[in-house]
């Protein structure tokens, strides 16, 4: 995929569930955003504000009960890593394997698997490859477990890598380096990268782009540099208020050069 | 070094504990369970005597060198009755278990993959089958339709389906539901695929303990329904047959029922002590 093509729109798009009881209930209300390959979004708020079911919508994940209208279309597969990556992986199967299923699916013949499997895992710098490969979710730690998720998810070939929360359940110092992987990736690969992150420190690490919700609507949207230093909407000012620290922290790549 | 001292003779002896029952019994169990299997598929070749042969010469003599467990009512040698009679009850029971198996994985498994009205038609009939005795159920089939060897196996497989399908409904919605599954379907994997890879695997361990549970189970409705004179009818034999025929002399040759009786607790005892251990297992592995 060549970089800054247009991988995911949204006009206008809304989500409804139906309750046990009947009623209907209003997830999420005329939200338009794009996404570019190459690119990373950040999709922030507070919990159930309607990000996970933003990010669950664009990946094709949302129950039955759930009822989508407006525009929403995307361009090749679409990625999801899950927040709790351990779960996300098969506990009785072995690390590698967990990535060759994706390229089983892609077609990719018995003898190449194993060997792509592995460069995989490596692009997602699993460290010792030939060691942690062999090892079955439990043995890993959540770091690595998020690693060889994204290293399966990387082999199906997505277009867009939808992450969510990557970094919640990780200390901080593997939360930065994931973060930087996770930048990485996104330059190298030309993924167009939706972020769901209630931590804006990772949103402005990480994402080129930010986009702030909060009851199921899109308050506010655009590059995270403006937004973060003079946001215009009221419960963006809140949030931005509420980092722990003056200034913004640079982008991976700024803070490399 | 003194506390290293006091700890080892007692986690020594808590795993002596845990272990020394279970690892002799299961080895007692598993050779039962090799004999009865040996009987099954060599029998003819292993019984003295041809099934239904009578010699009213030598009627209801007592366990000897000539016949070891004795005879019975019409001089027929007990060991070769009982041969033959454990031939006909384990392949009774065993394709009713599987039979059993299938209809209660398959109909569980649906109602756990696709939930909604799929799950609650299979749980309506399960809620159904649970709140109907076997044992009546059973005898008013047979009574209409006939002790036939395939009668006696599909009503066989009808009790107890309903506990094979609510595990497997259970395990399937779990999996189902489980971050892996989604993860995989999100990936571009096929629900063939998904379910051979995730879901067969999950489900092997739970079924093999559930069919090793219902076999014991089988082989009593088998042996109540046959010494009720309901199931198997001479000149075949079964084991719970053997014992309804030899109930009457159970006064003066107690060996025509003993024998049989004997067989019944312990093939019951060896697979269910089996299935317990698997069920052990399972849980030790999950925790």
């Amino acid at each position: 995929m060549l970089a800054n093509e247009n991988v995911l729109t949204t006009e206008g798009f809304g989500v409804t569930v139906t309750l046990p009881n009947g009623e209907t209930k209003v997830l999420l209300r005329d939200v338009s955003i794009s996404l570019k390959s190459g690119r990373a979004i950040a999709i922030v708020g507070e919990s159930g504000s309607g990000k996970t079911t933003l990010a669950k919508a664009i990946a094709g994940l949302l129950p039955t009960t759930m009822a989508v209208d407006g525009a929403l279309s995307t361009v090749g597969l679409v990625g999801y890593m899950f927040q709790d990556a351990g779960n996300a992986l098969n506990p009785t199967r072995r690390a590698v394997w967990q990535v060759e299923e994706a390229l089983r699916a892609l077609g990719m013949p018995r003898a190449r698997r194993r060997a792509a499997a592995l460069e995989y895992l490596q692009r997602a710098e699993v460290p010792d490859v030939d060691r942690y490969s062999r090892r079955y979710p439990h043995q890993l730690s959540g770091g690595l477990a998020q690693r060889v998720l994204l290293a399966a998810v990387l082999a199906a070939n997505p277009s867009i890598l939808i992450a969510d929360e990557p970094t919640s359940a990780l200390d901080v110092t593997t939360q930065a380096r994931i973060a930087t992987l996770l930048r990485r990736l996104v330059k190298e690969e030309n993924l167009g990268m939706i972020l769901i992150t209630h931590d804006l420190t990772v949103a402005a690490q990480i994402c080129d782009d930010i986009a702030v919700m909060h009851e199921g609507e899109l308050v506010e949207q655009g590059d995270t540099r403006k937004i973060l230093e003079s946001p215009q909407h009221e419960y963006t000012r809140k949030l931005v208020g509420a980092l722990p620290h003056r200034g913004l922290p640079a982008r991976m790549e700024e803070k490399a050069d | 070094m003194a506390l290293t001292g006091m700890q080892t003779p007692v986690a020594a002896r808590s795993r002596y504990r845990r272990r020394k029952f279970p690892t002799w019994s299961l080895k007692i169990s598993l050779g039962i369970v090799a004999v009865v299997a040996l009987v099954t598929v060599f029998g003819h070749f292993l019984a003295p005597q041809p099934l239904g042969a009578v010699a009213m010469t030598q009627r209801l003599q007592a366990p000897s060198a000539e016949h070891i467990f004795g005879t019975d009512e019409l001089g027929r040698d007990i060991l070769s009755q009982l041969i033959y009679s454990i031939q006909t009850s384990v392949v009774i029971a065993g394709s009713a278990t599987l039979l059993s198996g299938f209809i209660g994985g398959l109909l569980g498994a649906l109602a756990g993959w696709f939930g909604g009205a799929v799950d609650s038609t299979v749980s309506f009939f399960i809620d159904v089958q649970s709140s109907i005795p076997a044992l009546i159920l059973a005898l008013g089939a047979l009574v209409f339709f006939g002790g036939t060897p395939a009668v006696l196996v599909v009503i066989l497989a009808v009790e107890g389906w309903e506990r094979i399908a609510r595990v497997t409904r259970a395990e399937v919605m779990s999996v189902r539901r489980s971050g892996y599954v989604n993860s995989t379907l999100n990936l571009g994997v096929s629900r063939f695929t998904t379910v051979r890879h995730h879901l067969l695997p999950a489900l092997v361990a739970p079924l093999a303990v559930q069919l090793t549970l219902a076999f014991p189970s089988k082989i009593l409705l088998e042996s109540a329904l046959s010494f009720l004179g309901l199931g198997i009818r001479p000149p075949n034999t079964s084991l719970g047959q053997m014992v309804g025929s030899g109930e009457q002399y159970l006064a003066f040759a107690w060996w025509i029922v003993l024998v049989p009786g004997v067989a019944i607790f312990l093939i019951s005892l060896a697979v269910g002590i089996i299935g317990d251990h698997f069920q052990d297992r399972m849980i030790r592995n999950a925790g």
